[in-house]
């Protein structure tokens, strides 16, 4: 029995080793990882020298007593700081200073325990000590309950706290007591109970990890940095300013990260993508925290707050924010929430709980009102036009696409010039784009305070500015002005839209795609620059034909039927091109 | 092996490894638990009760009986699709309640209709007219026409509302 014992505390060393070794090579939470590090290796050393007192064993003599017992005295304190690190990150300390307090007898244990003859075999008997090894313990099984109970946002790893210290708990005191009832000897002083309280842990930790950090990208322009400690929600229908905020604070060396699913903008350093699974939630609070450590100063943009409420509830999300929101003021860093994809009550409770919502303007709107004051209702056909040579939406579009709606507009509007041929309206077309252009690229640079501020230019232009002399619309000498937009769009984005579709074929059928796009040409009679959404639509129609003929070529049944799944493929999105209804 | 297997391969070990520890433990205090036969049963059956729950609270984020509970409320159609292994993704108003990722739920439908368990992969939330054609199509409809169509049957088309895509995993019967 007592070989037994001896030999199950033994492994128990190695499996206590191998955890810090793992934790210290997966786990990104630097407070909470050099925590279990230092706990981990002070249970190795206690159980570790409680193996070489073991008289059956005798490879320690009885100098190293103090040892044993000031590793095992310090391993209880040692888990109380690791709950409340866990909890509260850093700021543990500063919020509950008891934890420091906690360690203070330990010095005094190393002197006075062999001096009052106290031994690791009777901690737990010893009435001062195993008050104060006992409350240790129940303080971190007090901290994780409590966190239990009023965390959803950490509700899991919460419950694994729980859990580890109440079986710290059985396996430490209730064990003891246990042997000590029993008058066994063997395995009093030790708690095998500790690898499995490290792996719970370590468990925990790890589920809830922080994601990789990369780093900042060099800075590429002046200005754009938000300002550090300052808290911003962003009242946006999608999530533009959000994005663009940050990518702005990117470009001026500012690390930023933005937490979202999808694309995150391409020129910020630390965008991450979080998963929406049930993790994700957690995961992300992990990495604001260790954000904010490692770069204060930095900028935190929670962009998909719908996602973390979709996957771990509205109160999660809401206790995100709030948690990023503290973080922001004790670590100086910015933080900017946006509320797109939250449900009316969940943005009523983000604004009463992290800050008031600051309306920001729609692009695609202030872009349409810049436009349509000189080109009035043609400022339509200009954007949409813009949009499908880009195959995204007019709501899609974003202060971003503004140097390429000033070039389509050009070009465009010299197509219109050329037709005309008159040097004069050339001229006037000209000076028009560039005004235009630089009203668009103002908008599109507005600061953070002038967009919160105002006015948008949709509002600025409504009758309460001068009207411009001449406008726009007026060169054209009275013609209908869409109507000539409409035809010189046509061909300017033909070509666009020609190489749009040779490209799906390609995607869709590879090299032999190139083929069948100019066989569906030629039966229309039209070149790459002549096609139209009709002729698509044509298109589409022939290459089930096509596809149909060719797949009744191939005699192998799986060969045939994936020709046809990917004609299928192409045919829908040829459809989808055309306006994605059949 | 599937990731599905993979995970049930490993959850089934933890738990069996647990199982052991709990026999050697018992082993182990067999002096101590000399409290006869009846008692022993008793408590130790407790005991291991409630290791088991424990651990697999841990292992997948919630209590099997809770979430047992859970209903996901479809339509026939929905459910017939789901039970079919046609439909991966539902789409949901954000407002409505909707189960989380990592619960296992009960397709029904409002009448109590039962189309089996589904797992929730995973959720994210988009704008209704923002939603992906490939999220449209593997919710069981053709196109957006037909999507559309289908949500103005019950609810009112508001190009912005915010909605809950899920991703559902169909657990245990067979694929039609």
């Amino acid at each position: 029995m007592t070989d037994l014992v001896i030999l199950a505390i033994a492994a128990g060393v190695i499996v206590d080793v191998w955890l810090a070794s793992y934790v210290f090579l997966h786990l990104r939470r630097r407070y909470v990882r050099a925590a279990f590090i230092v706990l981990a290796l002070d249970a190795a050393v206690a159980a570790a020298a409680f193996v070489g007192l073991d008289r059956s064993i005798g490879l320690l003599g009885p100098e190293w007593n103090a040892v044993g017992l000031w590793t095992f005295g310090l391993s209880h304190p040692l888990m109380a700081l690791y709950v409340l690190l866990s909890i509260h990150g850093a700021a543990a300390l500063r919020r509950h200073p008891y934890g420091l307090a906690l360690f203070a007898p330990i010095p005094l244990l190393a002197i006075l325990g062999p001096s009052q003859g106290v031994t690791v075999a009777i901690a737990y008997q010893t009435n001062w000590l195993s008050s104060y090894l006992v409350i240790c313990l129940a303080l971190a099984l007090a901290e994780a309950i409590a966190w239990w109970r009023t965390t959803e946002l950490h509700a899991a790893e919460a419950f694994g706290l729980v859990l580890a210290a109440t079986v710290a708990i059985i396996s430490g005191p209730v064990y003891s007591f246990e042997l000590q009832f029993l008058n066994i000897s063997a395995g009093q002083g030790a708690n095998p109970g500790m690898p499995l309280v490290l792996a719970l842990f370590g468990f925990v930790a790890l589920r809830a990890n922080a994601l990789p950090l990369p780093t900042p990208t060099a800075a590429t322009a002046s200005g754009g940095r938000f300002p550090a400690g300052q808290i911003a929600v962003l009242d946006e229908a999608r999530p533009k300013y959000a994005s663009l905020l940050a990518e702005r604070a990117a470009s001026a060396g500012q690390p930023t990260m933005v937490f979202g699913r999808g694309p995150t903008p391409a020129r910020t350093g630390l965008a991450l993508e979080v998963s929406p699974t049930q993790h994700g939630p957690a995961r992300v609070a992990a990495t604001v925290r260790e954000f904010a450590y490692q770069y204060p100063g930095g900028l935190v943009v929670l962009r998909d707050l719908g996602d973390i409420s979709a996957a771990a509830g509205s109160d999660a999300a809401l206790e995100l924010a709030a948690e990023a929101r503290g973080l922001a003021r004790t670590a100086q860093i910015g933080l900017l929430v946006s509320l797109w994809g939250l449900t009316d009550e969940e943005r009523a409770s983000m604004t009463r709980r992290i800050g008031p919502a600051i309306k920001m303007p729609r692009p695609e709107e202030e872009i349409k009102a810049i436009l349509s004051r000189a080109l009035g209702s043609a400022a339509d056909r200009i954007l949409e036009g813009y949009a499908a040579t880009k195959g995204v939406r007019t709501v899609d579009l974003t202060p971003a696409d503004v140097p390429a709606i000033v070039d389509h507009l050009r070009s465009t509007l010299a197509e219109l010039a050329r037709v005309l041929d008159d040097e004069p309206v050339v001229l006037g077309w000209r000076k028009e784009v560039d005004r235009i252009g630089l009203e668009l690229d103002r908008f599109s640079r507005l600061s953070f305070e002038e967009l919160a501020r105002g006015p948008w230019p949709s509002s600025a232009l409504k009758g309460t500015q001068e009207e411009y002399l001449v406008r726009a619309a007026d060169y054209w000498k009275g013609k209908d002005l869409e109507e000539a937009l409409r035809s010189a769009q046509a061909r300017t984005a033909s070509l666009e839209l020609g190489e749009r579709v040779r490209r799906l074929f390609l995607e869709s059928l590879g090299p032999a795609g190139s083929h069948l796009f100019e066989m569906e040409l030629k039966r229309l009679r039209k070149s790459v620059r002549d096609l139209s959404v009709t002729d698509i639509r044509a298109i589409a129609e022939g290459t089930k034909r096509s596809a149909g003929d060719l797949a009744g070529a191939i005699d192998v049944a799986s060969g045939r039927s994936e020709l046809e799944a990917r004609a299928r493929h192409l045919r829908e999105r040829l459809l989808e091109l055309t306006g994605g209804t059949e | 092996m599937s990731p599905s297997w993979r995970t049930a391969l490993i959850r089934s070990g933890l738990v069996f490894l647990i199982s052991l520890v709990l026999v050697v433990g018992f082993w182990f205090h067999r002096e101590f638990y000399q409290i006869g036969l009846y008692p022993l049963m008793a408590i130790g059956g407790f005991v291991t009760f409630l290791v088991i729950i424990a651990t697999s609270w841990v292992l997948s984020g919630g209590l099997p009986a809770r979430r047992a509970k859970t209903d996901l409320v479809v339509s026939p159609a929905e459910g017939e699709s789901i039970a079919r292994r046609e439909t991966s993704t539902l789409v949901a108003p954000a407002a409505e309640s909707v189960p989380r990722p990592g619960m296992t739920v009960r397709v029904v439908t409002e009448t109590g209709a039962s189309y089996g368990t589904a797992r929730v992969v995973s959720a994210f939330r988009t704008l209704l007219e923002d939603l992906a054609l490939d999220d449209i199509r593997d919710a069981g409809h053709a196109n957006v026409k037909a999507f559309r169509a289908m949500w103005e049957s019950s609810r009112r088309w508001k190009s912005e509302e915010p909605v809950t895509v899920l991703r559902l995993m169909r657990i245990g019967g067979k694929a039609g």
